[in-house]
């Protein structure tokens, strides 16, 4: 689980971190909590400044870390670009020599031991430059990018750069994992505030019971079951890919309402679950607000219960959301591996797998090291935004 | 080669255009139990029209359009509508000439020349030529080209020689067989790259790659990645225009995704699993608007023995013999495969014209399995239930390749088959890239996996004793990884690959075929069959004879044609 602040505790408590600085960058990966010190004062522009930097100057030695275990792990694990790709059960596909066979390992320097591989990686990573992914025949940077990158070259229009943001591998993974992020929060925060006010009451009790229940379905499962259902039995909506042939012709209302419709199926996959939690999680937080004085004030001077709740309790109860939200950004581009695959949504997640299964180091690099810098930007800013969102926080 | 079919049908998906076999009207409830080739009625009747769109799925997105460049299955199925080679197979594995209009060899088999077909037009009008041909085989042997596997066969090249703009000329450094169809590679337009040749990495990853120009059926209309490829017809192709408007191909890599998209009318032709085809066979909804063709591919599962020398069982005939006979393969078919399948008897497909017609799948006999292992001198003394020879119990690991789920029923079955002769078998379920490792480095006892057979029947790489020998890096030379070793199947071997004379070729084969059942260096346990729908409004689709030439259609899809 991600989040060790458990919604009943008093937020003080959770949120003291301390010791070295290694550690508590590692805590904040693990647990999320942020490295937050909650003290009385407002920040100063020179402790935020202060506090960037120190922040800034871990993630490299971080990354360098991590890339060089995922290096030497994928390294290790046997076969190459070359020899999967041969094994990948292609019956028509010739046989290549032993000679030509060591020859292209050694041209790609893939006969080396791995540690020299990743110092190449490494060289031509500082300058921007990922190598050509195997499996594609193409810079990484395109694999990830190619239509965005062609948009800003031509600086086109921004409704045609959004055009080809999407048609990215990149995009699309970012706006399906939008998408659901958007209707887990549209739907969970309504249901936790609620069964927040009713603490208890049967809509409480029903509502969690729901969402655990839904958050014990696994969604590959309801996936298959969806396509059968709403796809192929009812056809109300398209199981397959992000558009519709002829996507081109549409006007721009028509070709949203077709990547909506697309993005539909995979979207609720991947959001029912996070549903029982957020909303778990925002119930909690409400609470917590819900027993403080100034709460008791307001309820004092009249207000309807209602403008308590969402003025009131609400808005203070979502500082700790944001925590969570912040965790949930790296997934936005890491992607849905089993969710792309099903719904033939060309993203990331399906790139990934297909990237392991046939070695092809480069994307796997690229991809691996995409996802922790996302990690790592994410707490950063989940930390910095905290403590502008709440004026009692301040960075050290 | 090793194949590891696995995953569902999704790779019955990439195999649709690929393997062949005899055909049943499944819809009519055939079964599968016999090779004669059938139609289903209705074909023919009408004059074809042209027109329609035929949409096909692929389990992945292709690497690359360049067809020299790539060595995946999925790429393949793309590029070869959009370039055409030298030479194909027909059904009947005979070389027919495409862009080759025709080819003659001197009286010694050491130079043959081929005549170009005239008034070939690439797709952006210029004319096709000698040159074209020079640059295709320039860019297969230049050594920064990523050729991974055209080279094959090329090793026994000398030169290969321009005489005027129609003719070309290949001499060969000894008279190779095997050879002529070593030019079933596709052509590329020299103009389009804009060198003679050279320049390895950049034709490596040349944009053009993704936009290819060829002389095939089909033009290169769209690539968008991850989803689909677009092909239109060729109105000017050298052999008149596909009766098809268009192709299209979508990228769907869940078979189970498959099928949903054929039944919603998004797909014309689905691959469909035994499992799948339990409820479709009694939908009539499914069965009213397609045609099932159940066809065998050409690939089997078998297991290899290690007969290098490292263990004490396998390098006697008689204990390989045993192993075979022990094993109830036909029960696995049956109750397994639901009855989709057939024993085989070597790696040679049944009623292909290399085939020996009078070899037959061995039996089920434990008791004469019994029998062997006694003679070979492994017999159970002490009464454990397991057999010893100079006090060593015949207990011996089998590595099965761990992502083949199918695979791992089979091997649990054969192990309680081999226990009842009292032969006692581990098995190691390995990750493919390990499998492949450690077979390749002949680390093993036995295997079991499976085998896609080559178009061109030539064993050499996977029974000649010569391709079992290590290199010095430790891989093995070539695919003989049980190190088998008969001096009698070396020398028909060579003499098939030398001769000329398809009648020789022929004999010189089915005597390969009756040794090495004879033999047995491997257990050839059964060939499953494999089921396709294709939409019924598409005429002319049928099932191939023998799938040689990569295809399961023949003729192909550039003759379908749809019924308004």
């Amino acid at each position: 689980m991600w989040v060790s602040v458990s919604p009943s505790q008093p937020l003080a408590d959770s949120l003291i971190i301390s010791g070295p600085p290694i550690l508590r960058l590692s805590e904040t990966f693990l647990t999320g909590s942020p490295a937050l010190r909650l003290s009385g004062s407002l920040p100063t522009r020179c402790g935020v400044l202060n506090y960037l930097v120190r922040r800034l100057a871990l993630i490299l030695p971080t990354l360098l870390l991590i890339t060089a275990v995922v290096f030497a792990v994928v390294k290790l694990a046997p076969g190459n670009p070359f020899s999967m790709g041969q094994a990948s059960g292609e019956a028509a596909v010739k046989q290549m020599n032993p000679q030509d066979y060591e020859a292209l390992l050694r041209r790609y320097g893939l006969d080396r031991p791995w540690y020299v591989q990743y110092g190449r990686w490494l060289e031509g990573a500082a300058t921007g430059d990922f190598g050509d992914s195997f499996s594609e025949r193409r810079p990484v940077g395109e694999v990830f990018f190619n239509a965005p990158l062609r948009a800003l070259e031509e600086k086109s229009s921004a409704g045609a750069a959004l055009d080809q943001l999407l048609s990215s591998k990149f995009g699309a993974t970012l706006f399906l994992n939008l998408l659901s992020l958007l209707l887990m929060a549209a739907v969970a925060l309504p249901i936790g505030v609620r069964a927040a006010a009713k603490r208890g009451g049967w809509f409480d009790r029903v509502s969690g019971a729901l969402l655990y229940a839904l958050y014990s379905l696994p969604n590959y499962w309801v996936a298959v079951l969806l396509i059968l259902l709403v796809g192929v039995k009812l056809q109300w909506l398209p199981f397959i890919g992000m558009r519709s042939d002829g996507f081109e012709t549409l006007s721009t209302a028509g070709k949203a309402l077709d990547l909506l419709k697309h993005a539909a199926l995979p979207a609720l996959c991947l959001s029912y679950g996070g549903l029982a939690f957020i909303s778990r999680f925002a119930r909690g937080a409400v609470l917590d607000v819900l027993g403080q004085d100034y709460i008791r004030t307001a309820r004092a001077k009249g207000l309807d219960e209602r403008r308590v709740l969402y003025r009131h309790a609400l808005r203070n109860a979502l500082i700790p959301l944001l925590t969570l939200f912040g965790l949930m950004l790296p997934a936005l581009i890491s992607g849905s591996v089993i969710i792309e695959q099903t719904f033939s949504w060309p993203g990331l997640g399906q790139m990934y797998v297909k990237a392991i299964y046939t070695r092809d180091y480069p994307l796997i690099m690229a991809e691996s090291l995409l996802g922790a810098l996302a990690v790592l930007a994410s707490n950063l800013v989940t930390d910095v935004a905290y403590a502008f969102a709440d004026p009692r926080v301040r960075l050290e | 080669m090793k194949v590891s079919w696995n995953k569902g049908i999704s790779l019955v998906a990439t195999l649709l255009f690929l393997a062949a076999g005899p055909l049943a009207a499944a819809a009519q409830g055939t079964s599968p139990s016999d090779l004669t080739v059938g139609f289903l009625p209705g074909y023919d009747k009408k004059a074809p029209e042209d027109g329609g769109n035929f949409t096909r799925s692929l389990p992945a997105d292709p690497v690359t359009l360049n067809p020299v460049v790539a060595n995946d299955m999925v790429s393949f199925l793309v590029y070869k509508w959009i370039f055409d080679p030298l030479v194909d197979m027909d059904q009947d594995a005979k070389p027919v000439g495409v862009l080759a209009e025709r080819w003659e060899n001197t009286p010694d088999n050491k130079v043959t020349t081929f005549h170009l077909r005239k008034g070939v037009k690439w797709h952006d009008g210029k004319p096709f030529t000698a040159d074209d041909v020079l640059f295709t085989y320039d860019a297969c042997m230049d050594p920064k080209v990523d050729a991974i596997n055209k080279r094959s066969g090329f090793e026994k090249v000398a030169k290969v020689e321009k005489v005027n703009d129609l003719t070309v000329k290949v001499i060969w450094k000894e008279p190779f067989s095997p050879g002529l169809l070593s030019f079933n590679i596709h052509v590329m337009p020299r103009h389009v790259y804009g060198y003679p040749k050279g320049k390895g990495e950049e034709f490596n990853k040349n944009p053009r790659n993704a936009e290819p120009v060829g002389t095939g059926p089909f033009k290169f209309v769209e690539w968008k990645r991850g989803e689909r490829v677009v092909l239109k017809a060729n109105t000017d192709y050298f052999a008149g225009r596909p009766h098809l408007d268009q192709v299209v191909f979508k990228t769907i890599p869940q078979g189970q995704t498959q099928l949903a998209a054929y039944q919603t009318g998004q797909l014309d032709m689905t691959g469909i699993s035994a499992e799948q085809w339990r409820t479709l066979k009694n939908d009539r909804g499914f069965l009213k608007g397609a045609n099932v063709f159940e066809y065998y591919a050409r690939q089997m599962v078998y297991i290899g023995w290690n007969q290098d020398g490292s263990n004490p069982f396998f390098g006697d005939k008689r204990v390989r013999q045993a192993m075979t006979l022990a094993m109830n393969r036909q029960g696995v078919v049956d109750k397994i495969l639901d009855g989709h399948g057939k024993t085989c008897s070597g790696f040679f497909y049944p009623g292909g014209w290399e085939t020996n017609p009078d070899i037959r799948p061995m039996p089920y006999d434990p008791a004469r399995a019994a029998a062997l292992l006694d003679a070979a001198g492994w017999k159970d003394a002490k009464g454990t239930g397991i057999r010893e020879k100079d006090g060593k119990p015949f207990s011996f690991e089998c590595l099965v390749p761990a992502e083949v789920e199918q695979f791992q029923r089979f091997i649990e079955v054969f192990q309680q088959d081999l226990k009842r002769v009292g032969v006692q078998m581990a098995i190691r379920k390995v990750e493919w890239s390990v499998f492949l490792d450690r077979t390749h480095r002949h680390q093993f006892q036995a295997y079991l996996s499976g085998w896609s057979l080559p178009d061109d029947p030539d064993p050499y790489g996977f029974l000649h004793s010569s391709q079992g020998k290590l290199l010095p890096s430790g891989m093995g030379e070539g695919q003989n990884d049980v190190s088998y070793s008969n001096p009698e199947v070396d020398k028909a071997i060579e003499a098939e690959q030398r001769t000329f004379n398809q009648a020789e070729r022929q004999q010189a084969l089915r005597r390969v075929h009756q040794l090495v059942a004879e033999d047995q260096p491997h257990t050839y346990c059964f060939m499953g069959s494999q089921m396709v729908a294709v939409r019924n409004r598409f005429q002319n689709v049928r099932v191939s004879r023998a799938g040689y030439g990569l295809f399961t259609w023949y003729p192909s899809l550039v003759l379908w044609w749809q019924a308004k």
